[in-house]
């Protein structure tokens, strides 16, 4: 997640449609999970991130005013996708658990572990839990705070703290297993 | 279960949530687990790399193609420039134009930052600071303000930080007062519908003229020039500091309206204050309703959702009125 986010805030604010095409290129994909995860329904989920964009663009004069964009986005498609929700509350309601969330790929870019590490880790996420993947990824990727990622989700801190603590523990057990598998590793 | 917790406090130090009893607790259970500790660092790998989900290009493109024609022409400045009728009526027409006063070099332009509702900071041109309270306008002239004074007219609730400049003294236009600067930090509060205006001064020294008196306020006092009343009455007075050490006129500076299992109505109460609204219950069992939480950049709406999410009740914002319904 890039850490320029404030000064694009900046130039938004200032009526840069550049800036605000950036902000959507690094934002559509996680805040389009989220919504996701919220309506558990693609094409209500994409109207619900175009409506975020929409009304960022619209408001950005009251830019200067929020002062964590990044949480003002997912906190922005938490609160419409649950409108949206409400609108429809005759359809059932969802749950985390049936949420389909997207692939994983691994960033090339990465040098840490091989390209072949890489590959188990990322598969391994996939293979966590749907909710435990989503609050690990919150936190980890998208560098949400433990209270930030309770309100989004309507859970306890609590529980952030378990999944993360659940997922980073799945994950260590598989990596270290494959390591001890691995031709040459002792 | 001890080992799950080692889990939930090394996912606590990688991501920064980690207090230093916490950190002391996970290097005593570190050394009690031999095992886990051997892959502390592969758990550091694994938080160290970074995943991407994959981006669905398609669909990016599907809701940008939503998106994009919202967007209208560019606009370059940030805030609401006004220019003064009659010199936005000069540009356009030549006869309104011969009837500006000519001597007039530069045309004035009026620099004007509203908040209707919350906070705002502004930065003004020379450094000085001004955090704007909800329903607060602040104009100055852009092309003469610093030349020979820094001069600005405030409408409303406003905290000053005002930067140092000898030779250029800041001045400030509230109601019937006017008040002298040289660099200080004071608030001013001066809302057409207030019976007077208050000002405060924290640091500093300021002169505040009034009609033919003037009156220097020093650190934590309080000035009430009220508006109605003959200027003489006003009233000077020392203020206590709260607990916090802060003086109870600037708490609005505060960003954050926090409740703490808050009865409905007492947080209707601060709310009213924080959004400029006015509530209205359906029933006083509504008002019993008990929120914890705190409001910090949402909107009404947004605060009024986030307050659903704990407790039913149903809202209709009409105005400045909110509605509380079963």
């Amino acid at each position: 997640m890039r850490n320029d986010i404030p000064e694009l805030q900046k130039r938004i604010y200032g009526g840069d449609t550049q800036a605000f095409k950036e902000l959507y290129d690094c934002f559509c994909t996680p805040l389009l999970q989220l919504a996701l995860a919220i309506v558990h329904n693609r094409e209500m989920a994409e109207e619900i991130v175009a409506d975020v964009f929409i009304a960022i663009w619209k408001k950005k004069e009251n830019l200067h005013q929020a002062s964590n964009l990044k949480w003002y986005l997912y906190a922005a498609t938490r609160n419409i996708a649950l409108n949206y929700l409400r609108k429809y509350a005759h359809k059932k309601t969802l749950h985390l658990d049936e949420a389909c969330l997207p692939e994983y790929e691994v960033n090339p870019e990465a040098q840490l572990i091989s390209h072949e590490m890489m590959q188990h880790i990322n598969r391994a996420i996939g293979e966590l839990p749907p909710q435990c993947r989503l609050i690990f990824k919150l936190v980890k990727e998208d560098g949400l705070k433990y209270r930030e990622v309770a309100i989004l989700l309507n859970i306890s801190i609590k529980t952030v703290e378990n999944q993360v603590g659940i997922a980073l523990k799945k994950l260590t057990k598989m990596k270290a297993f494959l390591i001890a598998s691995l031709p040459g590793a002792q | 279960m001890s080992n799950d917790r080692i889990w939930i406090l090394l996912g606590k130090q990688f991501s920064g949530e980690i207090s230093s009893a916490e950190s002391a607790e996970l290097e005593n259970l570190l050394k009690q687990d031999p095992g886990v500790a051997a892959s502390r660092e592969f758990a550091a790998n694994i938080w160290q790399t970074p995943i991407r989900e994959t981006a669905d290009a398609e669909c990016e493109n599907r809701i940008w193609t939503a998106v994009q024609p919202q967007l209208p022409p560019r606009r370059h400045r940030p805030v609401i420039r006004v220019l003064l009728a009659t010199a936005a009526a000069a540009a356009v027409s030549g006869l309104i134009w011969l009837g500006w006063p000519l001597q007039r070099s530069t045309t004035p332009v009026l620099q004007q930052h509203s908040v209707a509702a919350g906070k705002s900071k502004v930065t003004l041109p020379d450094g000085s600071i001004a955090w704007l309270n909800s329903n607060t306008q602040l104009q100055y002239d852009e092309n003469s303000f610093g030349k020979q004074y820094r001069e600005i007219r405030l409408t409303g609730e406003a905290f000053f930080d005002i930067a140092k400049s000898e030779g250029t003294p800041f001045i400030i236009h509230a109601g019937k007062i006017k008040i002298h600067v040289l660099g200080t930090a004071f608030n001013v509060k001066a809302y057409t519908d207030d019976s007077a205006v208050y000002t405060t001064l924290v640091r500093g020294k300021i002169a505040v003229s009034f009609q033919n008196k003037t009156v220097v306020l020093q650190p934590e006092e309080k000035l009430t020039v009220p508006v109605t009343q003959p200027a003489t009455d006003f009233q000077q007075t020392h203020l206590d500091k709260d607990s916090s050490g802060q003086l109870p006129e600037i708490s609005w500076l505060n960003d954050k309206l926090i409740f703490d299992n808050d009865a409905f109505s007492t947080l209707a109460n601060k709310m009213s204050k924080w959004y400029g609204v006015t509530f209205h219950f359906e029933s006083p069992a509504l008002q019993q309703l008990r929120f914890s939480g705190i409001i910090d950049t949402e909107s009404i709406d947004e605060a009024l959702k986030m307050l659903q999410l704990s407790k039913p009740f149903h809202f209709q914002i009409s105005g400045k009125d909110i509605y509380i319904r079963n």
